[in-house]
């Protein structure tokens, strides 16, 4: 049997679903400076002489934070139900599985680098 | 002849649907789901070759321009919060706000890809990088080229709603659009964020 379909006035919309636009721009605007520092902190990491490994964590640490940042607000994946949660989770584990599937090949890099 | 002028033709937006979540705003995600994996398996296969491949040699990073990538990655940030405080303000009933926040989007947007094309030659000509003078060449001209197709399409996007903005199209009850453009807007920021260390940094 066919789900019944929401009506018109239960579907979300834009207005009603991010909270008070009015307290959002504060909030929009604090994200902003965030990824503004974190932007001039990566560049100022890549100067020091740390080494490489290190230089790699903090950066893909750095990036990780701010793409969580841009999604969860600028996004509004904070404020998103099941259906979307559900396709950026489904588009993660084909990311995981890439990331997976490369594994050996890196191991087998670092492997022969050590030998 | 548009939906506005037959009244019982619903805006595509309108339609009912079995999920409670709009048809346009599913679909960018689905869409943007896609581009993740295009993106993704294109930034695997550049660490499994950085680290793995004898002929992938790095250029040395003061000839790679991290200034003005720096500079470039800054813009889209400022371009990120325009965009969204452009759907702020349309949320707020502030169209005059909301056609001022999407023109400086598109202004920034602009600016990346002017600040692009002044760096691509540069690396033509004067450092050697082209497509084909190695694999960093090719993975760099690919993945910039790539997300600056992105930006164009994002541009065209803009444009539309700005021009439907002056045109008095959005309203607090009716901004989807704005917000989809947003969504896609975000993700391509978020793509460079990715980028720019990859590229310039590492």
């Amino acid at each position: 049997m066919e789900q019944p379909k929401h009506a018109l006035s239960e579907v979300q919309t834009s207005a009603q679903s991010h909270g008070d636009p009015q307290k959002m721009v504060r909030v929009y605007l604090a994200i902003f400076a965030a990824l503004a520092i974190l932007t001039v902190l990566t560049v100022w990491v890549n100067s020091l002489h740390v080494t490489r490994v290190t230089a790699i964590s903090i950066a893909a640490f750095i990036a990780l934070v701010k793409v969580t940042l841009i999604a969860m607000f600028f996004m509004h994946l904070k404020v998103e139900g099941k259906w979307i949660y559900g396709v950026v989770v489904l588009s993660l584990i084909a990311i995981l599985i890439l990331i997976f599937l490369i594994s050996p090949d890196i191991a087998g890099i670092l492997g022969g680098a050590r030998s | 002849m548009s939906a506005a002028r037959i009244p019982w033709i619903l805006d595509p937006s309108d339609e009912p649907t079995s999920t409670g979540v709009p048809h346009g705003k599913l679909g960018m995600w689905v869409f943007l789901a896609s581009e993740v994996m295009l993106f993704g398996s294109l930034i695997s296969s550049y660490i499994v070759l950085r680290l793995g491949s004898p002929l992938f040699i790095m250029p040395p990073h003061e000839m790679l321009g991290v200034p003005i990538a720096f500079v470039n990655t800054l813009i889209l940030i400022i371009s990120s919060v325009t965009m969204v405080l452009a759907l702020a303000a349309i949320q707020q009933n502030k169209p005059g706000q909301m056609i001022g926040y999407m023109a400086a989007t598109i202004l920034c947007g602009l600016l990346f890809l002017a600040v692009k094309a002044y760096e691509y030659p540069h690396k033509w000509v004067d450092l050697g990088i082209t497509m084909s003078s190695g694999l960093f060449g090719s993975f760099y001209f690919t993945m910039t080229g790539l997300h600056g197709l992105h930006v164009l399409g994002g541009l065209a996007f803009n444009t539309y709603i700005l021009i439907q903005g002056v045109r008095g199209k959005w309203s607090p009850h009716r901004c989807e659009r704005v917000e989809y453009a947003g969504i896609y807007w975000h993700f391509v920021d978020l793509v460079w964020v990715v980028l720019f260390p990859l590229l310039y940094l590492l």
